[in-house]
């Protein structure tokens, strides 16, 4: 089941690239792409979580951003 | 991080301990992928959306650009890898607790309140930044580049909603928001390529260029991109500001020496080369995207000669750098989510850490109280848009303001040692403030602030002869001290300490 959910997971990081790369190349229109974004990240959120673990302790308090 | 919070003294450290106030031990070392994995997500946050905007109002070249960044980012790198890394894996001690050993208790307590006002400040930033994504939902007016003061009051309500929910979860549910970061972490790394791509498609389709090879990347990137025309009323940058506005956005992580309390978890010295994947996807990638999604606001506004900018800051006509817009252009409710959230998972553990350092000035008060005061704070700063719009000078600020700690930290270990004098000294005095480090850290502020408003010598620049200035200054300060006393013992690697406590920092 985790291998399954962790499949999921990385098959919606490459989509999260693919779509707007298709637009680049005229392959996908502008709505669509935003749409199927929408739909990749929902997903994402919704598998991740299952599989996903909490961080070791040197990194545990967070991102820290610029 | 959070040193202060805990005051664990024990020899063998109690279960889920983070060895606050004793060396890490070997059982809690950890291997490289745990560090490739903390700064590769953590360094895109929500205010990478507001600097690459501020890059392309800079006048930024893609020369400028491309190579201060690459240059400036490896100069970071180089900073973890041979000034905190070393010495966060030998002595391997918070921060915190090493300062307090040189310094004394008072000094770690007036540098919790430096930093905790420039979390406020930095953590304010990146709720302004997820509250220009409510406005695209609510549709009240976002601020402009000029606006300076909140500018309506659906700005205010937006800002206060942002900030209370970020500040309830700081206070109640920090862990939750860390663990969902660590989640959101690879996607928005994926989101903010994303904004880059959709964003070059627009400048092909706009420009009419064929891209078949890098050269006409490259040459895309030249006219139409990064074209170097600089908006006037902000700073000027050439590709020697880039390369230390690159170096330095993290000074306080690195020269500032605060990445102590991470790298001293690191089995290894040579483990902090992993800060170059955050400072790469974050400080290259991502400010790249985010500065192409607004420089084709610009290009679309026909701003890329001198004269139409000029004509347009007359006018008010320069568009506003306001990332809740761009991403909702860019990517849809995808990219706005991920405005929310990249501002949301950074603008949280910032108000958490905040409110740590707060609480050690004020220790008596409950951690939860002072996180809701902490995140009022930086609400209240939220709401004052001119702090996200200046963030490239306020970056720089942050930075400098504590230089002079790392350049301490690193004679005290390093030089202090080798001219006759000894390291940790508040420890082995018994001071819980020494005149050495106190001194260094606000003579050289005091000096860098003559030099920015007397010598022409720009913020972004002066932390590097500040560094220098500290140094020295510590150095010729604590033999002033340190002469003064008896020195009975003359080992260098072990210090009693008044208390009995044995310390165990060596050199390798």
């Amino acid at each position: 089941m985790r291998t399954i959910l962790q499949f999921l997971s990385l098959s919606m990081l490459v989509l999260t690239v693919l779509f707007p790369s298709l637009y680049l190349f005229d392959v996908l229109g502008e709505v669509a792409m935003k749409w199927a974004l929408l739909f990749v990240t929902l997903i994402w959120f919704a598998v991740t979580p299952l599989w996903m673990g909490r961080q070791p302790p040197a990194t545990r308090h967070g991102r820290r951003g610029s | 991080m959070g040193a202060t919070s805990h005051e664990t003294r024990a020899t063998a450290a109690p279960a889920g301990s983070e060895y606050e106030r004793q060396p890490v031990p070997d059982e809690a070392r950890l291997g490289f992928k745990n560090f490739l994995g903390m700064y590769a997500g953590e360094h895109t946050a929500g205010t990478e959306l507001m600097i690459g905007p501020l890059f392309v109002l800079a006048g930024v070249s893609a020369f400028d650009v491309v190579i201060g960044l690459l240059v400036g980012n490896a100069l970071a790198v180089l900073s973890w890898l041979f000034l905190t890394a070393p010495i966060g894996t030998r002595a391997r001690l918070t921060l915190y607790y090493h300062l307090e050993k040189i310094a004394g208790r008072y000094t770690v307590i007036l540098y919790n309140l430096a930093n905790g006002l420039a979390f406020c400040f930095l953590a304010g930033a990146m709720i302004t930044v997820s509250a220009t994504a409510v406005g695209v939902w609510f549709g009240f007016p976002l601020p402009t580049l000029a606006d300076m003061t909140p500018n309506s009051i659906g700005w205010v309500l937006s800002v206060l909603g942002v900030g209370i929910v970020i500040t309830i979860v700081a206070a109640y549910g920090y862990r939750f928001v860390s663990w969902f970061a660590n989640i959101a972490a690879p996607w928005m790394v994926l989101i903010f390529l994303g904004f880059g791509i959709v964003s070059l498609k627009w400048f092909i389709d706009a420009t009419g260029t064929t891209v078949a090879s890098a050269g006409d990347l490259w040459h895309l990137a030249e006219t139409a991109i990064w074209t170097g025309v600089h908006v006037p009323g902000q700073p000027d940058f050439t590709v020697w500001h880039v390369i230390f506005f690159a170096w330095f956005a993290n000074m306080a992580m690195h020269i500032g020496m605060s990445d102590l309390s991470v790298l001293r978890f690191a089995r290894k010295s040579w483990y902090s080369i992993a800060s170059a994947a955050g400072m790469y996807v974050g400080h290259f990638m991502a400010w790249l995207a985010a500065s192409m999604l607004f420089a084709f606001q610009m290009y679309d506004a026909g701003l890329s000669s001198e004269a139409a900018v000029i004509a347009a800051v007359e006018g008010g006509r320069i568009p506003d750098p306001l990332p809740g817009p761009l991403a909702d252009q860019a990517l849809g409710v995808a990219g706005l989510i991920c405005v929310i959230i990249a501002g949301w998972t950074t603008a949280n553990p910032t108000i958490y850490r905040a409110g740590l350092a707060f609480q050690a000035v004020i220790p008596r008060a409950s951690r939860f109280h002072v996180t809701i005061g902490t995140g009022l704070l930086t609400t209240l700063v939220a709401m004052f848009p001119g702090v996200a719009m200046q963030l490239l000078g306020f970056v720089a600020l942050y930075g400098l303001l504590l230089m002079p700690i790392g350049a301490v930290i690193v004679i005290d270990y390093w030089v202090l040692p080798k001219l006759g004098l000894k390291s940790f000294y508040a420890e082995y005095a018994g001071h819980r403030l020494t005149m050495p480090a106190l001194g260094t850290w606000l003579i050289t502020l005091a000096i860098c602030l003559v030099l920015v408003r007397f010598a022409n010598i720009e913020i972004f620049f002066v932390a590097l002869p500040g560094w220098f200035i500290a140094a020295v200054l510590f150095t010729g300060l604590s033999f002033l001290a340190q002469r003064r006393r008896t020195v009975p013992d003359p080992t260098m690697n072990t210090a009693t300490a008044p208390d009995g406590a044995i310390t165990t920092a060596t050199r390798e």
